[in-house]
């Protein structure tokens, strides 16, 4: 490799990229030169250009547009120097020059433009008079020239000035001594290396490293955010911080922690925060943030009326506060509040910075509500389980059992393991036949949930255990069968139970059924020794009245009137018996023909007692015709016999619709009832009048009540005692679908 | 009060099937004041009922009744048998049987077996209709007997 032939110029080209901030290690290498040689350069390029300054014809700034020292020992020097100088001035660098006395001697341009100030106007000026609202930085920068007018030579290190737009960035300065012709220290020269964007991504990097190691090892957002607070005031200079939480209940917003470097003064400014509940709106800091979802920045707290806590800020030295939504999505969960002691302008890094803390805290607390949400549900679930007498089952894929929760024994007794890893149907369950089962398992298959499967299983006693058992199938995230899970419950008392009330119902069922005919063997026995009565006694009379005395005569004609009437009554209640017994298949007829029989029937005594009878239009309804018959000629038969003496009967029949059902009546004009009686004229038996009066049984409306309720019906009498009674029947309607 | 009985024609061979004392006797009296002349054949119970029929046993000598009254309840074999084994025999099928109930419901069940009785009458208690309908089947011989393809 042929060795490259530096000129003095390339020279100074190299030490220039080392002062704009380029690593030693990466232009070593891209010149291929060794370190030593670099810095021999360096050292070298530094005492050339301190020499062209420390010349006594230093020339005024005025008079030259370029570096003005630096051009005029370039006429004098060698041709490397006036390069050097010349790059210089035009290098983006930010370079400047300063005598013994501290005074400000030139810069190039770059150094005009980074720090927004013509050079002619600091020529001259000290550092605390470039720096006025910043003697912080210019207390630094004076140290560090002091200690090397002590000890000459170089120096490094890392400040935040206040440049051209008013924001502090972070510089690396670069200073180093040079010597006037006398020997003596005459001044220095520096470099600024503007790294701000480095040091903020280290900032950033270091915060959220804090953050997110904090956010890992807290269980509450509580116990978190102090710490949070600490690492974004800490890192990057400011004052204070404060998260604001939404309190529903309080309607409101209020503070919930905050961190502080130790200031008393600024202690009582967090303690004033904490004290009420505020309101989103549209001014203000938090109350802003909370309002519009918004970063809010501002830049003098003091000075802004709408800030809430200006004095106590003021008070605590407070000036510069920013703050910004905790977001989760599009959910404003809370806000962070932060403040700085001196003023700063609006700084988006810092803004982005913060939100994205705020979108840390925001996931933390949405992860935190997650995980007590579920440790509420789960807790649910436990106190569910333990305090239910179901038990929990679990089976996979394959339909075998996997999991089966201790309740399960506790309440049934049966050891679950021959069941675990099994199928259902591979156990017998002496209830279920293989078609059963076969269903069972189609259902399974088809992965819908079920209800209430019973199921017969055999206890360790050796009698039987029945189980309900509903389950639901389960489905992981892509959608995969993953097997069923569900509840199980012992049903055996239940069972017993039902067992028991069966039996019941069937005894009941065959006593009632016994009870009817008996009722129709009895009535019907019953018959024949009354013929024999009431024949014989007047076979007596026909053939013997001649010896028997009027009394005789009289007394057989009792006899003979109770058989009769006996009869009569023992007929009826055949007739009430045959109501439940003989009846017919319900089945649409039409009303109209079953009141034209009815009347039918009645022809003989309609006509005798002169009674008119109207009716509405009838429906089709769905009945037992000869029943419906009976139930109407009744109504009708006591309407004509419960007629006023002086009156003819008039009877409607009306029909109306009532929704689900239909609603007969039978309107007449007669005696009427009293009320007291409405119910009793409906039972067995029960009469409101003496045979001489109103011959009868009492049996009538009795049956109509059989007939109306066997018809799904009601029976009721509406009357006025002296005007007349109206009886009601319900028929229910026909159903769609039944003909 | 007994009416005439024209007794030169051949007397009407009833069968009266009834284990009731009080009814067969009543039955007769009744009969006695009808007008048809006629011979009461009485008998206890369904399997004599079928004997005289047959001319089984001591029956053997029985004349073919010309009506037969049926009581339904009876003993050994009920009212419901005879009268189907009559209708099912060739040779007793015309004979017109007058079933004896006890009420109206018991007709009605009866008329749902369609057994093909020619008549059903239920039994009165008074004593008047008894005669009456007794009298009723009189007139109802004497309607068949002067029917041409009558007996």
């Amino acid at each position: 490799m042929p060795v490259r032939q530096w000129d003095p110029a390339s020279k100074a080209k190299v030490v220039l990229e080392g002062l704009q901030g380029k690593p030693e290690t990466a232009i070593c290498k891209r010149h291929d030169i060794r370190p030593a040689e670099y810095r021999r350069w360096r050292k070298q390029f530094l005492a050339e250009i301190a020499r062209s300054f420390a010349s006594p014809r230093r020339p005024s700034a005025k008079r030259s547009p370029v570096l003005s020292g630096i051009a005029r020992a370039a006429d004098e020097s060698s041709e490397a120097l006036r390069v050097a100088q010349e790059l210089i001035e035009v290098l983006p660098v930010p370079v400047f020059f300063k005598g013994r006395d501290g005074k400000h001697l030139g810069a190039n341009r770059a150094w005009e433009a980074y720090f927004g100030v013509e050079r002619e106007s600091f020529i001259g000026k000290t550092v605390q008079e470039l720096f006025p609202h910043a003697p912080e930085v210019a207390a630094k920068h004076q140290a560090v020239d002091e200690d090397l007018w002590r000890n000459p030579g170089t120096r490094s290190y890392e400040l935040q000035v206040p440049v051209h737009d008013g924001r502090f960035h972070h510089t690396l300065n670069y200073k180093a001594t040079f010597t006037g012709p006398d020997g003596e220290v005459a001044g220095l020269i520096g470099t600024i290396v503007d790294i701000t964007e480095r040091k903020r991504a280290e900032q950033r990097q270091a915060i959220e490293h804090r953050v997110t190691r904090l956010l890992s090892e807290s269980e509450t957002v509580a116990a978190a955010m102090p710490g949070v607070l600490a690492a974004f005031c800490e890192s990057l200079g400011w004052a204070c911080g404060t998260r604001w939480s939404m309190d529903a209940k309080a309607g409101g917003f209020r503070c919930e922690e905050a961190w502080s470097i130790d200031d008393p003064e600024i202690a009582a400014f967090l303690a004033a925060s904490h004290e009420r509940t505020y309101q989103p709106g549209q001014a203000g800091l938090v109350r802003r943030v909370l309002g519009t979802g918004q970063p809010v920045w501002i830049v003098d707290v003091t000075a802004e009326e709408s800030f809430l806590r200006g004095k106590q800020a003021a008070k605590a030295g407070l000036r510069s506060a920013f703050a910004l939504p905790i977001r989760l999505g599009d959910q404003v969960l809370g806000a962070l509040e932060f403040f700085h002691r001196e003023e700063r302008l609006p700084d988006e890094w810092l803004l982005k910075t913060g939100v994205e803390i705020g979108s840390q805290v925001g996931h933390f607390m949405a992860r935190k509500q997650a995980e007590r949400e579920l440790r509420e549900s789960e807790a649910r679930f436990r106190s569910l389980t333990a305090l239910s007498s179901d038990w929990y089952w679990e089976q996979d894929e394959q339909f075998r059992l996997t999991f089966m929760s201790s309740r399960f024994v506790e309440r049934t007794g049966i050891d679950p393991a021959p069941y675990l890893g099994r199928k259902r149907w591979d156990r017998p369950a002496p209830n279920l036949t293989e078609a059963d089962w076969e269903r069972h398992r189609a259902q399974l298959e088809r992965r819908e949930p079920f209800f209430d499967f019973e199921m017969e299983r055999a206890s360790p006693h050796g009698d039987s255990i029945w189980l309900s058992l509903s389950g639901e199938p389960v489905f992981d995230e892509e959608r995969r069968f993953r097997g069923y899970r569900g509840v199980g419950t012992d049903i055996t008392e239940r069972k017993r139970a039902q067992g028991v009330l069966r039996a019941a119902y069937d005894e009941l069922a065959r006593s009632n059924a016994e009870l009817q005919q008996f009722a129709y063997v009895a009535s019907h026995d019953l018959q024949e020794p009354l013929r024999m009565i009431g024949s014989y006694t007047q076979l007596l009379e026909r053939r013997y009245a001649d010896k028997l005395d009027r009394d005789a005569r009289e007394f057989m004609g009792f006899i003979v009137d109770g058989a009769t009437r006996m009869k009569q009554l023992i007929e009826d209640l055949l007739a009430y018996s045959r109501v439940g017994t003989r009846g017919k298949e319900l089945r649409p007829v039409q009303a109209q023909a079953v009141l034209d029989k009815a009347l039918a029937n009645l022809r003989a005594s309609l006509e005798q007692s002169a009674a008119t009878v109207t009716h509405d239009p009838l429906p089709e309804v769905s009945a037992d015709d000869t029943q419906l018959a009976q139930l109407l000629q009744n109504l009708i038969a006591n309407a004509i016999k419960f007629r006023k003496k002086d009156e003819a009967p008039r009877i409607h029949v009306g029909a109306e619709d009532a929704g689900d059902e239909w609603r007969f009546s039978v309107a007449d004009n007669g005696i009427g009832i009293e009320p007291q009686y409405f119910d009793r004229i409906f039972m067995v038996f029960q009469r409101l009048h003496t045979q001489d009066e109103y011959p009868g049984t009492g049996i009538g409306l009795a049956i109509c009540r059989k007939v109306a309720e066997r018809h799904r019906g009601r029976i009721w009498v509406e009357s006025a005692y002296g005007k007349g009674s109206t009886f009601r029947f319900t028929l229910p309607k026909i159903q769609e679908g039944e003909t | 009060m007994i009416a005439e009985i024209d007794k030169t024609a051949p007397p009407v061979e009833i069968l009266l099937v009834e284990d009731n004392l009080g009814d067969a006797r009543l039955t007769r009296e009744a009969l006695k004041e009808g007008k048809v002349y006629n011979n009461l054949h009485w008998v206890k119970d369904g399997v004599e009922a079928l004997d005289f029929l047959h001319k089984r046993g001591k029956h053997q000598g029985a004349p073919k009744p010309d009506i037969i009254l049926l009581d339904l309840n009876l003993p050994k074999k009920d009212g419901r048998e005879v009268l189907q084994e009559i209708k099912a025999d060739e040779r007793l099928m015309r004979i017109p049987v007058v079933v004896l109930t006890t009420s109206k419901a018991e007709e009605d069940v009866l008329r749902t077996y369609a057994l093909h009785a020619n008549c059903y009458v239920t039994k009165p208690v008074d004593l008047e209709q008894f005669i009456k309908v007794v009298k009723s089947i009189d007139n109802f011989w004497l309607t068949v007997v002067t029917l041409p393809d009558g007996k």
